[in-house]
């Protein structure tokens, strides 16, 4: 066990060391390019046809809380959350956020009240923009999954730690307009891969930080998050050929 | 860069849980034990919070006579009356164990077979809505699955659970990894942004 | 409280902000008492603490009539230097030329449009003093200073000379400067309209409207190279009704007055007089009096001018005449035409006036009064007049703007790009897959048949679990975790029980406990759904309910380090078995874990912060089959974290096969809840697989079909 612990903190040692040296690049450079990402692009063009339209984006945040595994998750949908509450906060019907945890409800209503007073629309802001559906993960789902037909929301956005029951929260958002969702938990991802118009796969939920550009830290976050991927690839491919030959 | 006294503290806790884990030392042993009861109260008040959230948003629907009104006051007369069934009886007391038997586990299973027929269907859907490759491979997969995990009616085909099994140990756990270890560095670097000060979610 | 826009960016600020919180404007004047909107009380009666320089003037100008300093003999303040020497001359001697009434229209206030009497509202300069207190001192300079010959710039010391050499009426004594008898805080400072206001009106200030058709927009440089009018300028005749000029006055303007002949001025001056003068003697309606005008070619000799006004001016200029023939005259195309305000689009009365008389409230020339012209005004960010204008609008004009109106105020017609929307799905397609699945659940039971097979092999993991379970030893207490929600204890709870079933028949004690809030309620429920086969399993004896665990993986990680305290923190009820008690104080007391789980981060939570801490004590994992991917990597790892599994329903299947094994035959005896439920799992399984069949044959179909149409249509 103290092998595996001291395994564990060099990984740690050598993320923390990436993630420094990324962040220090990228201070100085200009903002890095990533690949194509269409859901980040599907964001994009909702987010306006929402300004536009006067329609309500909902984003779902999950019923993970901050002290949980996928504490994670909701940290990224809270990154997100503000990016989308700065852009529509200007809209007829500012963005609406649910959650299944009281600590991540308060979060997402700091983060649009700040998006709010960035936008000098204070007077706009309501408390209850950022609210819990409901209590666990099935409780949540059922009061997240009619938060579509009942705030005329166009555009779902699942990003947090949600599970399977994201599937109900999607298919209820789909009849309405578009969804995106992403989350961490892998039987979750399958269930948003046959319900959502564009499904984030995998760690791709990571991403939307950098993509959405909110701040430089989450650039450099997923630079070195690809510069441990790739190490972890080599030492997999590595580790197997010398298992294969027998060396170990 | 401001320094707050918030991002101090969340570098100063997220710190002390990281070393006391790699180090289990006395001190940090005895600090860690003190910041994980304040978390497990911190943990509670949040579902309280949760709960007052929730009761604030249905209130709200009520008294603006908002559509779907009268299920918010079901949902507050019900909410008012388990929590005191609970705080008076006990959270193991029969009567407790007879509204979560009888009520909410209902209520959570019907979900779930509602939850059932949508993938279902979403599923089907999904062969006329998206038609590439990756949609045909996820369907033949699925449909193999399911095959395997049903029973036949009177005949039994090793085969086609042998198929399944494979299916689910070798490329549904290698994928399972890979994304549980992309998830894991995620994590992790998300951690670290906060614990660094890179990024602060909770003050902005 | 009201918000004050700032005048550079117009953002709205607080109205005690001194700066604007977005460009960091000034938002206030520098001087005393001024107010960004325009409505600052007077120095003296605001109560503010007025400056050395402000209360000095007060002193040496308040008892004179008319305020003027010179009056008191005082000297020139370092202030009057601002204004030139010529131009004060000049200034003194157009005074004395057109000394009009008190209360009378002030022509160079009609000249450039200050129609607005003279008020203490506007935000008061540094210079300027509220009203009643005197004039400004810059006023005051050119009349306690007589110009000198030293002083005299050399186009005027010319001019004199020519003059005294022929003879005209030049050494007539200078005339007295007559201060203003009213200077309100609005006003601009002399040094702008002196020129043109001194020049023509004398001693009052208070002004007059503007008549229509005269020069209201137009800036007093522009006014003062006008030609000159033809009309004479009737300033000789007014009867003066203000306080009548004191001798000592008289006979300075007089002194003036012989220094600077009327032939010396040059013709935009006199022009400039001409104009001011032109409204007062519309309004006194009193003769008109001949002006005395040298001509033009006097005054455009070579040596009159200054270098600056000749230079590029040709000396015989073309006349207009015939610099304009040859030119037709411009017509205009018949929409511009009907879009020609039939009325011509007047300022409203004392409106340019109101902006030459206003005080810079912001930026580098915060406080100074009528520096700009006011079309500099109106680019700040003023709100534009309202025009009394008449538009000749033609119906098609209308019918288009009520047309653009009715669009602009129609939400639903904004061309807005709609959100793509799913094609509803048909009411009868959830409907028959819900009928499907329902049937095939519900026909066996009510059938009573039992066609499926159970399963024929045991899993490797299940089998495992069963040899633990056997081994567990009876003195210390099997760890329960229930960490299911209650959607998932339809299937979990028969593996759950299968297991429990099996424990409790070698009788080992069991505590449970969970991180979910309706944990707690589903392990008694577990426990009394085995209390009739195990009655000796009561609370507080063989079982002990630890209760929620809160804040999840935080939580499980104290819990590790002391389950007692992590959970419960106080005595046990007096009925509880001590020594279970005991054992509960530290983790590795536990004989085993088992975790009973539908999400696979759970287990993982339970492995990472209970199982590294007492890697000793074995654990358990009973999982749904969707979390069985996720989970079976830490049982088949080298150095695995779980030492045994039960797999969903068909686990659970097994393992009452296994607890009810007839040894003799080798077949299941005692069947029970997953026994029951295995047939109704099984039609709906095979439902399921019915309907993606279906489906799946329908997409290709519907496919083949659309590549036969294009087929067909190509």
């Amino acid at each position: 066990m103290d092998a595996l612990i001291g395994w564990v903190a060099l990984a740690v040692a050598v993320l923390m060391a990436a993630l420094i040296l990324a962040y220090s690049l990228t201070r100085r450079a200009t903002w890095p390019t990533f690949r194509h990402m269409p859901p980040f692009d599907a964001l994009a063009v909702d987010l306006g046809r929402s300004v536009e339209a006067g329609t309500r984006l909902h984003v779902a945040l999950g019923s993970g809380s901050l002290t949980s595994n996928d504490s994670a998750a909701s940290l990224i949908g809270l990154a997100t959350l503000s990016q989308i509450a700065t852009a529509g906060s200007v809209s007829d019907k500012p963005p609406l956020a649910t959650s299944g945890d009281g600590a991540v409800a308060l979060l997402a209503q700091d983060v649009l009240r700040v998006a709010f007073r960035q936008q000098r629309a204070e007077d706009r802001y309501d408390p209850l923009l950022g609210r819990v559906t409901g209590v666990g993960a099935q409780g949540y789902a059922a009061g997240a999954m009619h938060t579509a037909p009942d705030e005329d929301v166009t555009a779902t956005i699942v990003l947090g730690a949600v599970g399977p029951e994201a599937a109900l929260i999607a298919e209820s958002g789909a009849r309405r307009g578009t969804v995106i969702g992403g989350t961490l938990d892998v039987q979750g991802q399958t269930a948003l891969y046959v319900t959502a118009d564009h499904p984030l796969i995998g760690e791709e939920l990571f991403a939307s930080g950098a993509y959405l550009h909110v701040n430089r830290a989450h650039a450099a976050s997923l630079q070195a998050q690809d510069i441990l991927r790739w190490l972890v690839i080599a030492s997999i491919v590595g580790l197997a050929v010398v298992r294969t030959l027998g060396l170990l | 860069m401001r320094f707050k006294a918030s991002v101090v503290v969340a570098i100063l806790t997220g710190a002390i849980m990281l070393l006391g884990y790699f180090l289990p030392g006395i001190f940090f042993a005895s600090v860690r034990d003190v910041m994980l009861r304040s978390g497990m109260i911190i943990g509670t008040v949040a579902l309280l919070l949760g709960v007052g959230n929730l009761l604030q948003v249905h209130l709200r629907k009520i008294r603006e006579q908002r559509p779907g009104h009268l299920y918010s006051i079901f949902m507050v007369i019900s909410l008012f009356s388990v929590f005191a069934v609970v705080v008076l009886f006990g959270p193991a007391h029969p009567y407790s164990v007879w509204v979560v038997s009888e009520i909410q586990r209902p209520l959570e299973i019907g979900l779930m077979g509602l939850l059932a027929v949508v993938l279902l269907l979403a599923g089907v859907r999904l062969l006329f809505r998206r038609q590439a490759l990756g949609t045909l491979v996820f369907f033949l997969t699925a449909f193999l699955v399911l095959l395997g995990t049903a029973p036949l009616p009177f005949i039994s085909l090793p085969f086609l659970e042998g198929l399944r099994n494979w299916i689910a140990q070798v490329p549904a756990v290698a994928g399972a990894r890979g994304i549980i270890l992309g998830v894991a560095l995620g994590a992790t670097a998300t951690g670290l942004r906060v614990l660094l000060g890179f990024d602060q979610p909770y003050e902005r | 409280m009201a918000d004050v826009r700032c005048p550079m960016c117009g953002k709205p600020n607080a109205e005690e902000a001194e700066t604007c919180l977005y460009c960091q404007a000034r938002l206030k004047p520098v001087g005393p008492g001024a107010a960004p909107g325009g409505d600052a009380e007077p120095v003296a009666a605001g109560g503010e603490p007025a400056p050395d320089w402000l209360s000095r003037l007060r002193d040496q100008g308040s008892p004179m009539p008319g305020g003027t300093r010179e009056l008191s003999g005082e000297p020139e303040s370092p202030t009057d230097k601002e204004a030139s020497d010529w131009l004060s001359r000049i200034r003194t001697r157009a005074d004395d030329e057109s000394p009009s009434p008190s209360g009378a229209t002030s022509p160079a206030e009609d000249v450039f449009g200050r129609g607005k009497p003279a008020e203490p509202s506007g935000p008061s300069p540094a210079f300027a003093p509220s009203a009643g207190e005197g004039v400004p001192a810059s006023a005051a300079t050119p009349l306690a200073e007589p110009a000198s010959e030293e002083d005299e710039p050399e186009w005027l010391k010319r001019l004199r000379a020519r003059r005294a050499v022929e003879g005209t009426p030049g050494a007539a004594p200078a005339p007295s400067f007559p201060a203003p008898q009213a200077t309100g805080e609005g006003l601009p400072p002399d040094w702008m309209h002196a020129p043109h206001e001194d020049l023509a009106t004398g001693p009052t200030a208070a002004a007059s409207p503007q008549p229509a058709g005269s020069e209201g927009g137009m800036p007093s440089w522009l006014s003062d190279v006008q030609p000159p009018a033809p009309r004479p300028t009737p300033v000789e005749n007014v009867p003066p009704a203000a306080p009548a000029t004191p001798a000592a006055f008289a006979s300075e303007d007089d002194e003036l007055r012989g220094a600077y002949s009327e032939k010396e001025i040059p013709d935009w001056l006199v022009s400039a007089r001409e104009e001011a003068a032109a409204p007062v003697a519309g309004l006194a309606g009193g003769p008109e009096a001949p002006t005395e005008t040298p001509p033009l070619e006097e005054l455009l000799a070579p040596g009159v001018l200054p270098e600056w006004l000749t230079a590029g001016s040709s000396p015989t200029p073309p006349p207009m005449e015939a610099l304009g023939a040859g030119l037709e005259q411009a017509v205009l195309p018949p929409w511009l035409r009907a879009m020609r305000p039939v009325e011509g689009p007047l300022a409203p009365k004392g409106e340019a006036g109101e902006a030459e008389e206003r005080v810079e409230s912001a930026g580098p020339l915060a406080g100074l009064r009528g520096v700009l012209p006011p079309k500099v005004e109106a680019e700040v960010g003023r709100h534009p007049p309202v025009l009394p204008s008449v538009l000749d609008i033609q119906p098609a004009h209308a019918a288009h703007a009520e047309l653009l109106q009715r669009i602009i105020s129609t939400p639903e017609s904004r061309a807005v790009p709609r959100a793509r929307r799913r094609p509803q799905a048909r009411p009868w397609g959830g409907l028959v897959v819900l009928v499907i699945l329902v049937a095939a659940m519900i026909v066996p039971g009510l059938t009573g048949t039992s066609v499926f097979a159970r399963p024929s092999v045991v899993a490797v993991e299940t089998l495992q679990t069963a040899n633990l379970i056997n081994s567990l030893p009876l003195d210390r207490p099997l760890l329960l975790a229930v960490d299911y929600d209650a959607a998932a204890s339809a299937e979990l709870e028969a593996a759950a029980l299968a297991v429990l079933d099996h424990v409790m028949t070698i009788g080992a004690p069991i505590a449970s406990v969970s991180t979910r809030p309706v944990g707690p309620a589903l392990a008694e429920r577990l426990m009394a759904r085995t209390r009739a086969a195990h009655p000796q399993y009561q609370a507080g004896i063989n079982y002990l309910p630890l209760g929620y665990l809160p804040a999840g993986p935080i939580g499980l990680r104290a819990f590790a380090a002391n389950p007692w305290q992590a959970v419960y923190a106080q005595s046990a009820p007096e009925s509880w078995d001590a020594g279970l008690v005991a054992a509960l104080h530290a983790s590795s007391n536990f004989s085993a874990i088992l975790v009973v789980a539908s999400d696979p981060a759970v287990l993982q939570t339970w492995i990472e912060q209970v199982h590294t801490a007492v890697p000793s004590v074995p654990l358990v994992a009973i999982v749904s089959a969707a979390a069985e991917p996720l989970a079976r990597p830490y049982y088949e790892s080298a150095f695995p974290s779980v030492q045994g599994m039960v797999v969903g329903l068909a686990g659970a299947e097994a393992y009452e096969c296994l607890n009810a094994l007839d040894p003799a035959s080798g077949r299941c005896g005692r069947p029970g809840v997953a026994d029951s439920m295995w047939d109704p799992f099984g039609m709906a399984v095979l439902g399921a697989v019915l309907i993606l069949l279906v489906g799946g044959l329908a997409s290709v179909i519907r496919r083949g079909v659309i590549s036969m149409r294009r087929t067909s249509h190509e």
